[in-house]
């Protein structure tokens, strides 16, 4: 059960997820637009990111405990897969369809997520109504917002 | 028609990548479970990009490097640290939803600091996706 500190504290860092992610989405049409292929950025983006967090989080791996139970790790190297294929795929759709179309299409990834919460993590989220209505709207507003910028 | 597949196909990964996050950050630290991920990511893209763009990663401009790896660190260190965090604190269906509203916030700084111009319909995606929001954050 989280506590009211938990929520306001996840909300918080759930913004500031946001706020860098759309940060580094201007920095990327902006700033390196046409320097390289993006798959060699988002290599260059993600080996920069490993290294600045190899400095952040290693200190904090305990691998005798990692190595007595690998199940989370197991499904943290899965995160990381999952999130590196959607970044492949990502940039081949964009090789070969208009971003019109990409754009509105990746922005579903959060009904994917309250789907696979409600087959998967039964024992861990509640799914409320609110929840789903609210879900459905926030991926609408999305897709109105990313044809905007692309028209 | 594989453009789409593909699209959607990211679109899935990054849904499922949500859930193994928080199946897996139920007994590690934050900022160690997200290394965890980049690794994973870092060798897979890594190879990958090695593979297909080897002239080109050999060739790469000092000022193109240092950009990318600007976004590699606003992105990677920060976003996905404080995206793992939310989903620990707060679950999967309710954080998502946050990250996708980067859009949001990335028209919000190009119209601060880029002079981006709002049309009409990121006016109504506005209008719509701010509620959405609030009935996401607020749910029980």
């Amino acid at each position: 059960m989280n506590t009211r500190r938990d929520v306001i504290i996840g909300r918080a860092f759930g913004i500031g997820a946001a706020l860098a992610y759309g940060g580094s989405s201007v920095l990327v049409r902006y700033g390196v637009a046409g320097l390289a292929p993006p798959l060699v950025g988002a290599a260059v983006a993600l080996l920069a990111g490993t290294l600045g967090l190899a400095v952040v989080g290693a200190r904090h791996l305990d691998c005798t405990s990692l190595t007595q139970n690998t199940k989370p790790t197991v499904f943290l190297v899965l995160a990381g897969v999952m999130a590196a294929l959607g970044i492949v795929a990502s940039f081949f759709a964009l090789d070969m369809v208009p971003v019109v179309i990409v754009s509105p299409l990746q922005s579903t990834s959060p009904l994917f997520a309250l789907l696979g919460a409600y087959l998967f993590l039964g024992h861990l989220e509640k799914i409320t109504l609110r929840l789903v209505v609210g879900s459905f709207l926030v991926v609408f507003g999305v897709i109105l917002i990313t044809l905007g910028r692309a028209i | 028609m594989l453009g789409i597949v593909l699209a959607i196909t990211a679109s899935f990964c990054w849904g499922a990548g949500a859930i193994f996050t928080r199946l897996g950050l139920q007994n590690i630290k934050v900022s160690a479970g997200a290394f965890i991920s980049m690794l994973s990511s870092v060798l897979l893209v890594g190879l990958l990009t090695l593979a297909m763009n080897f002239d080109d990663v050999v060739h790469l401009s000092p000022a193109a490097l240092l950009w990318f790896a600007l976004v590699g660190i606003v992105n990677f260190v920060l976003g996905r640290q404080f995206n793992f965090a939310a989903i620990r604190y707060i679950g999967v269906t309710k954080a998502s939803p946050l990250f996708a509203a980067a859009p949001l916030f990335a028209m919000l700084l190009a119209l601060i600091f880029l002079g981006e111009s709002v049309n009409v319909a990121i006016i109504i995606g506005t209008l719509v996706l701010v509620p959405g929001l609030y009935l996401v954050v607020t749910s029980g």
